[in-house]
């Protein structure tokens, strides 16, 4: 420290502030493939649309709180799935921007806020409470060729649906069962505390029989959201329904007919409050998941088990791998989307809306559609 | 014009020159408010620093020839450095969120009684103890609780213990003391223009920064250390070991802070003073002056009487809190201060955040 700092420190002086024109920053906004996400504005008011570049490609305002959305890539459009309690979801033209539909689910039903697409497209599968079903988990499957009409319901072996994806064979569903038993009578109140059976849920969807399921290794561990890579390899993040921190790892690693696997083994990472938000897997066997709760982000190769880096961003929560750019994008509820690198030791700043909270997830635009996106 | 005159006309004019050239220095309030938290909070981590430093001093001095007088400095160097990162213990930003850091220097709470498993593991092992060892080992001993259970644990950390068995208990003792300093000295470089620079991260905000996009951005990650702060004491420092959350609950208290050393009560007092140090930037251009001038004065008075009443109520608890948790006789001056960090999280928590327009823990507080 030079001696004038010294002094300025040692007074209790502003430091920072005599320093202010020493440290200038100069960066180019990098690129990034456009993603839709759910949000609110600081009126409250919640949106749902898609960012490029700087700004949304579109957005449209819904009534519910959405939590996270899809792309149907050969009909180019977006869809945003309503937040526990909602029931609907919103199905936006990405050439227009218009909203087609809202679609609700059955009388009796809620959704979960997340739903994925069959490999051809035909059909949507949504995790869903059957509320006259005393709270039992099941799947909407819904018609995509046919304004997304309701087809029937899959069992998904648990309570508590949360989000799901479709394995790489394209004829298996794999769902994250939080075990967590909610009703709309009694708001978010969990009734079933001390009876979670939380674990990973794999649904034939030629049989639509659930034919495995991976338990939690600790039934306070609820499993809520997950990823799965090209090589079959499904990542599930955690969120424990007990006293934090519980010290148990969050992130499991599994793959058919084995056990669940802890990725994390707490060292590398000061965790407080165990609560994974979004799981995100690259091409390369890598893993990203926020923890809003802990202001964190953390990558992990799934290959040897190892933790590689994290970053910190406020109250960061939504995360999509960006295979164009080689980087994950990541979202804060300041508004801010910001590029993850493994190797680069600080997140770059993509775009901030500032006012904005993004929502808990984010998608990709598939880079066919991106240079389609409605400019409104 | 006479001389003197005439000079005092130029010390007039250079006066109010002065003055423009300050006024129109004078940056913003929302800078001034980043300025003067970051230089409270460089002087914070410094303190920690030397704290840390003057501990390992301490511990090669008593471990030179193991007496009662260098027991007792070692302790209760022990103790300034547990009161020096109560200061820093609710952050939550910066260098400090990096690398486990936390972890590193406070294994807690241990709800397996790691530390005097894996201390006693290492202990009676032929595993080399020193500065490197204990690097790689695990963060349950590389901290201040493991010194604490070094230090001041009923059975392992008393004086004849160093007296029958000095080379492997001292060879910890040290390594561990010396591992602390260096670590607390980084914690402190990373700040530093000429290092970390997280001061210029704190206090530039702009498009180019990839943590703190605007002043609003910065503005709230000081809320967000005081909300953890707040939350800190109310629910693992009093609510889960004091058994406090409803009538059915019982004491935990092994889930207390520093225990072994009945030190839970001061190293609160050192959370809230710093709180308050944090809040007020040490006397300077703090959030109390920046609600002031936002027209919540009366917010900020009440902030700051909730804060004194806070460590007012820590005071009267009587000894330690490991010892108050069974004494009939204290349960009212325990629930007191419970009551008192209550209102001051609510205030911190809710108010604050209203008053300046800040949402805190959106997506964290989703519950999905």
């Amino acid at each position: 420290m030079q001696r004038r700092q010294l002094l300025l420190a040692a007074l209790g002086l502003p430091l920072a502030g005599a320093l202010g024109a020493c440290s200038q920053r100069s960066a180019a906004t990098p690129p990034y493939t456009a993603v839709c996400s759910a949000a609110s504005d600081h009126n409250n008011q919640p949106l749902l649309g898609a960012m490029q570049g700087s700004q949304w490609a579109f957005s449209v305002a819904s009534q519910e709180r959405g939590h996270d959305s899809c792309v149907h890539p050969q009909r180019a459009e977006a869809l945003f799935f309503a937040r526990r309690p909602g029931r609907h979801f919103y199905v936006v033209d990405l050439h227009s921007g218009a909203l087609r539909h809202k679609i609700p689910t059955a009388d009796g039903y809620h959704l979960y806020g997340h739903g994925c697409l069959s490999a051809d497209g035909r059909w949507l599968y949504t995790t869903e409470n059957h509320i006259a079903g005393g709270g039992r988990g099941a799947i909407g499957v819904y018609d995509c060729h046919r304004d997304y009409r309701l087809q029937g319901y899959l069992d998904c072996g648990g309570i508590g649906p949360h989000e799901l994806a479709l394995m790489p064979d394209g004829r298996h569903l794999v769902v994250a069962i939080g075990g967590l038993k909610t009703l709309p009578a009694s708001g978010r109140k969990t009734l079933n505390p001390d009876q979670l059976a939380p674990g990973l849920s794999y649904i034939d969807l030629h049989s639509a029989k659930v034919v495995e399921f991976a338990p939690a290794p600790h039934p306070q561990l609820s499993l809520r959201h997950l990823d799965v890579n090209r090589q079959g390899d499904v990542i599930v993040g955690a969120q424990f329904q007990g006293a934090v921190p519980s010290g148990l790892p969050l992130v499991y690693h599994h793959r058919r007919g084995g056990a669940l696997a802890a990725l994390d083994s707490r060292g590398p990472l000061g965790l407080r409050q165990d609560y994974v938000a979004s799981v995100a897997a690259d091409d390369r066997q890598r893993v990203l998941c926020s923890f809003p709760k802990d202001n964190l982000l953390a990558l992990w190769s799934i290959a040897d088990k190892r933790f590689v880096q994290s970053w910190q961003l406020r109250d960061c929560a939504g995360a999509v791998f960006d295979p164009a750019h080689q980087q994950f994008i990541v979202s804060s509820s300041s508004g801010q989307l910001m590029a993850a690198r493994a190797g680069q030791r600080e997140l770059q700043a993509l775009a901030y809306l500032p006012q904005l909270r993004w929502d808990n997830h984010l998608s990709l635009v598939p880079a066919a559609l991106d240079t389609t996106l409605a400019q409104h | 014009m006479p001389l003197s005159a005439l000079c005092h006309r130029w010390l007039r004019l250079a006066a109010l020159l002065v003055l423009a050239t300050v006024a129109a220095c004078s940056p913003p309030p929302q800078q001034r408010l980043l300025n003067d938290t970051a230089s409270s909070l460089l002087s914070t981590h410094r303190d920690f620093a030397l704290a840390s430093a003057q501990l390992y001093e301490a511990s090669q001095r008593f471990c030179q020839a193991p007496d009662q007088a260098g027991f007792e400095a070692s302790r209760e160097r022990w103790r300034h450095s547990a009161v020096a990162w109560s200061a820093l213990q609710f952050h939550s930003a910066g260098p400090l969120m990096a690398d486990n850091t936390s972890w590193k220097i406070q294994f807690w709470p241990d709800r397996k009684n790691l530390v005097a498993r894996k201390l006693e593991a290492l202990l009676n092992s032929d595993a080399a103890i020193d500065r490197d060892s204990i690097a790689a080992s695990s963060v349950v001993i590389q901290g201040l609780s493991a010194l604490e259970y070094l230090l001041f644990d009923p059975k392992a950390g008393q004086l004849s213990r160093y007296q029958d068995q000095p080379s492997r208990r001292c060879a910890a003792l040290t390594a561990i003391a010396l591992y602390q300093q260096q670590l607390s000295e980084q914690l402190h470089r990373d700040w530093l223009p000429e290092h970390g620079n997280y001061l210029a991260t704190f206090t530039e905000p702009g498009a180019d920064n990839p943590r703190y996009p605007d002043h609003r951005q910065a503005i709230a990650s000081i809320v967000e250390s005081l909300v953890t702060g707040a939350e800190l004491i109310k629910r693992d420092k009093l609510e889960r070991p004091l058994g406090l959350a409803s009538s059915s609950d019982h004491a935990q208290v092994y889930l207390l802070e520093w225990w072994r050393s009945g030190f839970s009560r001061q190293a609160m007092i050192g959370n809230l003073n710093a709180m308050e140090r944090l809040y007020l930037a040490d006397q300077l251009y703090g959030l109390d002056d920046y609600l002031r001038e936002h027209q919540h004065g009366a917010l900020a008075d009440q902030i700051i009487s909730a804060f004194e009443h806070s460590i007012a109520a820590a005071q009267a608890v009587d000894g330690s809190l490991f010892d108050a948790a069974t004494q009939p006789e204290q349960q009212a001056a325990l629930t007191q201060l419970y009551q008192a960090s209550l209102q001051l999280l609510s205030l911190l928590k809710n108010a604050l955040p209203d008053a300046l327009g800040i949402t805190l823990s959106f997506n964290g507080a989703d519950g999905d």
